[in-house]
Order: structure tokens, then sequence, then C-alpha cells
């Protein structure tokens, strides 16, 4: 309150509309919301719209690892890791709903086979050697809000959830 | 999504920002700012027209855009109030050559600001020259000098 006591009263012969208090009430919202966009911008900077530790999701179930991003944006291209050690073949189910907020990209390597079985896109790729395998899953968000859907990685559940901003 | 709510939200969006950053950021456009204004319009223009890149979508929005610019007007007009809100209302920086220092820092103008419109506009070069000095809605300074009868 003495801050705005501060500000000095003018007396004048203007014709001229000066609201004081609308001024005070301006600069206050001004400091408010600077301090906003700073907040803002740090937390983007720590991936609160992608891209960064707060977004960044990482589930390890068994020899399988996915790696995911939490928080997207619409029409932007996210990829979904898997990384699979000693695993002779790689099956990969996703829930055909969880796709209808997706644009399938790429995927790499191709998958050798792709089946429609019980509401779920099965993906089956064949492996020679065991050892250390990744795929990736190039995806395109294409509805706004909440995404959510479990893979399957050779019997393997991996609950997704997902946000797409607009 | 639709246009129609593209539109909206990027013209709200744009109007609490620049009516936060507050009046003088745009009074005082360097040739910097213009480079951040154009990377602005080009950014905004992205998110506005998505992928689409018909004639349609830009139509509709271009009519979007000033329709609500219209709307918006005539709120003002019939809001007294909400015109204040949002354009502001002007400030007196120089009262009888006097600066009045506290209003000058809350509204982020220095002296050499009101000295510079001073000589731009009526080749004054004293301060003391000014009788009034008022930060305009629009966000530039007008001067208005000591006369002989004042």
């Amino acid at each position: 309150m003495s801050a705005n006591n501060a500000i000095e009263r003018v007396s004048h012969s203007l014709t001229l509309e000066e609201d004081l208090p609308l001024h005070i009430k301006g600069w206050k919202t001004q400091k408010v919301g600077g301090l906003l966009i700073l907040i803002l911008m740090l937390l983007t900077a720590l991936g609160l719209f992608g891209e960064g530790p707060l977004s960044a999701r990482k589930i390890v179930n068994g020899d399988i690892i996915v790696e995911y991003e939490r928080y997207l944006r619409y029409q932007k291209e996210m990829d979904v890791s898997l990384r699979l050690s000693n695993q002779a073949n790689v099956q990969v189910a996703i829930p055909i709903e969880y796709l209808d907020c997706f644009k399938i990209e790429k995927i790499v390597p191709e998958a050798n086979e792709s089946i429609i079985s019980d509401g779920k896109v099965v993906y089956t790729f064949n492996v020679d050697k065991t050892g250390e395998t990744i795929l990736h899953f190039y995806l395109h968000a294409q509805k706004p809000g909440s995404a959510k859907g479990t893979w399957e990685v050779n019997h393997h559940n991996f609950q997704i959830n997902q946000f797409i901003y607009p | 999504m639709n246009p129609i709510i593209r539109g909206i939200a990027i013209y709200l969006f744009l109007l609490v920002l620049f009516r936060v950053l507050g009046k003088r950021s745009l009074a005082e456009t360097t040739t910097f700012d213009f480079v951040l204004l154009l990377i602005i319009g080009e950014a905004t223009q992205q998110a506005l027209l998505g992928e689409d890149f018909s004639m349609t979508n830009s139509l509709i929005l271009i009519t979007v855009l000033i329709g609500l610019d219209m709307i918006l007007g005539k709120f003002k007009g019939r809001f007294p109030r909400l015109d204040k809100m949002l354009e502001g209302t002007p400030l007196i920086l120089i009262d009888q050559g006097q600066p009045l220092k506290e209003r000058m820092k809350r509204a982020g103008v220095e002296e050499e600001d009101i000295m510079e419109a001073a000589r731009l506009n009526h080749g004054l070069e004293q301060l003391n020259q000014i009788k009034y000095a008022v930060l305009e809605r629009n966000g530039s300074i007008s001067i208005i000098p000591f006369t002989a009868q004042s």
C-alpha cells in the first residue's frame, strides 16, 4: 500500500481521463504476468509441453524397456522406443483405440507382419540372433487430449499415458 | 482443430500477452523488436493454419480475426470499463516541468524517452520547457510545452 502512496497525485488542467487506480492495478498485473511468463518458460524448459525431464517416461518390465514422451503436441511426431534383450522374436500389440489418437508415420525396422486381432494391431518382428533389439515407432499426434493404452510387448504389458496439447 | 476455435484462442492469447507486457513495450520498438515481431507472426501463422493451406482456411481465419476485432470494438464502445482495461488510459509523466519519477519508473519510461519525444515533435532543448508529458493509450509520448501565456 505504501508503495502505491509513493505514486504522485497530479491536479492538472488537461482534458484527460487519467485513471490512476487502474494504472496501479495494471502495473501489479504486469508484475504477476511477468512472473507467470518466467515460470512458464522454466516449466517448458523442464518438459511440461514435451521434450524434457518432466515428460520423459521409461517403463521397465523384465528384459524390455519402453521409452516415450508423456506430453505431446498436436500434429507433432513422437517416438516410442522399445529395447529388448535376449528375445528371439518380437510381437508388439497396440490397442486400436490408442491408435485413434495417432497416425503411424514409420516403424523402424519394418515389421514382418501386421494383423488386427482382438481390438489390437499386432506387429511381428523376426529377430535372427538374440541380443539387444531396438524398435522405434514414430507416431504423429492427431487428436488433442488424453491418449491411454496398454501396449503388449512379448506378453508384457506397458501402460502408456499421454497428453496431447492442442 | 476447428479454425474458428484456433483463431479465437490465438487472438485472445495475443491480446492478454501484449496487455500484460505493457504498452511501452510496443512503443519502444527497436530494430530487434521488429525482427522479433516478424518471428512471432511466423509462429502464429503456423499455429493458425496448421497443415491446412487451403484458401478457404485462410479466408475463414481472416474473417474470424476481423470479426473478433469488430465484436471487441463494439463491446469496448458499449462498456467503457472494458475499453479502459484493454486499452489503458493516458498517464501524466511530467507536470509543470517536474518529472514524476515514480510514475515513470512504473511505466518503464526514462527521461531520455520524454526528451526524445520533446525534441522530435517540438524541438525542445530542456526538460523544464515541458509543461506536461503524457504517455498516451497507444504507447506514444505527447508533449505540451510551456507557452508565453503559461
